[in-house]
């Protein structure tokens, strides 16, 4: 089952510091999102119709941060890239949704003088994200290729049953999020309650980066350099379906969209389970054991 | 006391700043009682009587009876609170100075449940009071709620960095959290003082004034603690500056439009603009130079936080300005109460962004090492491909 693989490239420290700056923001903004629109309060930089979506937003950021961390201590760029890319399409995606919507910003728009506060705070900080991970992932790719310093080049391929399914899941992720940015009108009436353009956006941008991220996991073909990513998805599904269950009376239940929404985020849920308990035991590439450091060749 | 004058002056800070934390502990503690039972003491307001007039507090206190009877349970809570942590401020400076590590972590715990209290309480009060409600105008409720926002994420980021590992951040984002807590006791002093310079003003026209500056001022003492108690001369992993000149200089030059923009459109304040304009540009100039003096004197390490803190105090005039125009156009506010908004709160926002900027200078400075170290330590050893 395992092979080798070619060189890579070394993590900067601008991409590691990122990711744990990310990890914080998002934790913090997370939480505070999740919690505040969970219970039917309307917190977010912009002004929506009902709580639950920037509470969705909220749990998405909330989910993904100890995938976050995971990065921020990857030695390898071919390690971190499986979920640095959805941080560079996440973060960029929701300043271009937040610029796009600068009407709806509370601070434009007028509304409540917390959220006023807030939206501010949210179009600098993801503004200067989003540039922050272009910079750094676009650095990454002109580092030279080495070998790791410890030789270990050791790879661990995902299984083959894993694969059609993480397919029709990443792609159902990636497409809905496609819709959900570029038609906000039309594909938000499929979101299972009700959503304005800016809500429709950035859980687009979100349904999109965890798409890039479920299908990075499937090119990347090796649980070994997905871990980071492997550990972002399931907390995004249990984070989410929390969110779902505390604000379920705006949930239109019967509907397609709502059964749809539950069979993706078990879909996350199952993901993360079985690529965490495949690759159990198996240390991340470029953190060698003792016993494989002593013996050189 | 120590001969040395540096040392001797850091010691009469630090006692003046337990004497006035502890003093205020009291006052604040009992400064909301009046409103639940008439007849409860309130030595503040007693004494504040005393020292200016019985009529200068009477004023002032008969216009709060609506808005903190709204909320007098959370604003209860959040005295009661800020006094406890008017006694575990200098109790946490105190162990931290001696070294008394286990101490110091029981009463930190008890210290960031405190602070977390007490800012909820002033959190329901600002979420229950209209801005044009607050003391003296919507200029001091936006100053409140920047002040609220400024400590809880001084804190949080503090405890996050010595969960880190990170003791010299946490000692950087702690010393601000308490400088903006410091706000309460000093804006106390200011309307006891302040009347002695501006005779026949009301509590709500020194309360204007003393708001122009206090953000600025408590940033300042903070960030003096910082460099008092950081004693080094370089930081491993740090290259080069990330506030090189040319970067000081179109700072310099943004900050220059800004003020001259603030000062020509302070003739809307009226007749308060001689004072205003005061209370701002004297404290701002003083720790405009005494950050150009340190960063031109020093050298490594001290000269980049020194810089950094410099830019950030040449840009507050910027983010007075801009804020100046989301205030006016969302919150309805007119546009001189609404400049007068953005200045009070620029100088806390900068510095406030200037120590998130030296955490991801040292953050970077240490990624960079232990990642240099890290390959270094293991061994080179590169095998043939498809052998493993």
């Amino acid at each position: 089952m395992s092979a080798t693989r070619d060189a890579s490239r070394e993590l900067s420290a601008g991409s590691a510091l990122l990711a744990t700056v990310v990890g914080v923001v998002a934790l913090l903004n997370g939480l505070l999102l999740a919690a505040v629109n969970a219970f039917g309060v309307l917190f977010g930089p912009w002004v929506s119709p009902e709580p639950l979506g920037q509470g969705m937003v909220g749990a998405a950021m909330l989910g993904t941060t100890p995938g976050l961390f995971a990065l921020a201590r990857c030695r390898r760029w071919e390690e971190a890239r499986t979920l640095m890319w959805p941080v560079v399409v996440a973060m960029t995606g929701l300043s271009v949704v937040t610029l796009l919507n600068r009407r709806s910003l509370v601070m434009v728009h007028g509304g409540g003088i917390v959220n006023f506060l807030y939206s501010p705070d949210w179009v600098l900080v993801v503004t200067a994200l989003a540039l922050w991970a272009v910079v750094c992932a676009v650095a990454q790719l002109w580092r030279p290729r080495t070998v790791p310093p410890d030789g270990d080049t050791e790879r661990l391929p995902l299984p083959g049953w894993s694969k059609p399914p993480l397919a029709v899941l990443g792609s159902s992720w990636s497409g809905i999020g496609t819709g959900l940015v570029a038609l906000p009108g039309y594909w938000g009436d499929f979101v299972p309650w009700q959503v304005n353009r800016a809500d429709a956006q950035a859980l687009g941008v979100w349904a999109l980066a965890l798409g890039v991220g479920v299908l990075g996991t499937l090119a990347e073909d090796d649980l070994r350099r997905t871990r980071p990513a492997v550990l972002a998805v399931p907390g995004v599904a249990v984070a989410a379906a929390v969110v779902l269950a505390a604000r379920a009376e705006a949930v239109h239940w019967a509907s397609g969209p709502a059964l749809s929404l539950l069979i993706m985020l078990l879909g996350l849920l199952a993901a993360g389970a079985a690529g965490l308990w495949l690759g159990r035991d198996r240390k991340p590439a470029g953190k060698p054991r003792p016993a494989e450091v002593a013996q050189p060749g | 006391m120590p001969r040395d004058p540096v040392r001797r002056w850091r010691r009469a800070a630090l006692i003046t700043v337990i004497v006035v934390s502890v003093a205020y502990a009291p006052v604040a503690m009992t400064e909301l009682w009046p409103y639940a039972d008439p007849g409860a003491p309130a030595f503040g307001e007693a004494l504040l009587a005393r020292l200016v007039s019985p009529s200068y507090v009477a004023d002032a206190l008969a216009t709060r009876i609506g808005p903190y009877g709204r909320s007098l349970v959370p604003l209860v809570v959040h005295s009661v609170l800020g006094g406890l942590l008017m006694l575990l401020g200098p109790a946490q400076l105190l162990t931290a100075v001696h070294g008394r590590t286990r101490l110091h972590r029981a009463l930190g715990v008890a210290y960031v449940l405190t602070v977390y209290g007490s800012m909820a309480g002033a959190g329901i009060y600002l979420a229950r009071t209209a801005p044009a409600d607050a003391f003296s105008g919507p200029a001091f409720w936006i100053v409140l709620a920047t002040i609220l926002v400024g400590t809880v994420l001084s804190v949080t980021f503090g405890v996050l960095a010595v969960l880190g590992g990170f003791p010299d951040l946490h000692q950087r984002w702690l010393l601000l959290s308490y400088g903006f807590l410091m706000t309460a006791p000093l804006l106390r002093l200011e309307w006891s003082a302040l009347p002695l310079v501006l005779p026949g003003a009301s509590m709500a026209e020194v309360n204007r004034v003393a708001i122009m500056h206090l953000g600025s001022l408590v940033a300042f003492g903070a960030l003096l603690a910082s460099r008092a108690l950081d004693r080094r001369a370089s930081v491993a992993g740090l290259t080069g500056s990330w506030a090189p000149w040319p970067v000081l200089v179109a700072a310099h030059l943004a900050g220059l439009a800004a003020l001259g923009l603030i000062v020509s459109r302070s003739a809307e304040w009226g007749d308060a603009r001689t004072h205003l304009l005061l209370g701002y540009l004297l404290p701002y100039a003083i720790v405009y130079a005494v950050l150009l003096h340190r960063s031109l004197t020093t050298r490594g390490w001290p000269r980049e936080e020194w810089r950094i803190h410099l830019t950030a105090v040449c840009l507050a005039p910027v983010v007075s300005v801009a804020l100046s125009v989301p205030f006016a156009a969302a919150l309805s506010i007119d546009r001189p109460t609404a400049l007068s908004a953005g200045v009070t709160v620029g100088c806390g926002i900068t510095t406030f962004t200037a120590v998130l900027v030296v955490s991801l200078r040292t953050l970077h400075a240490r990624e960079t090492v232990r990642r240099a170290s890290a390959g270094a330590l293991v061994p080179s050893v590169v095998p043939e491909r498809g052998s493993a």
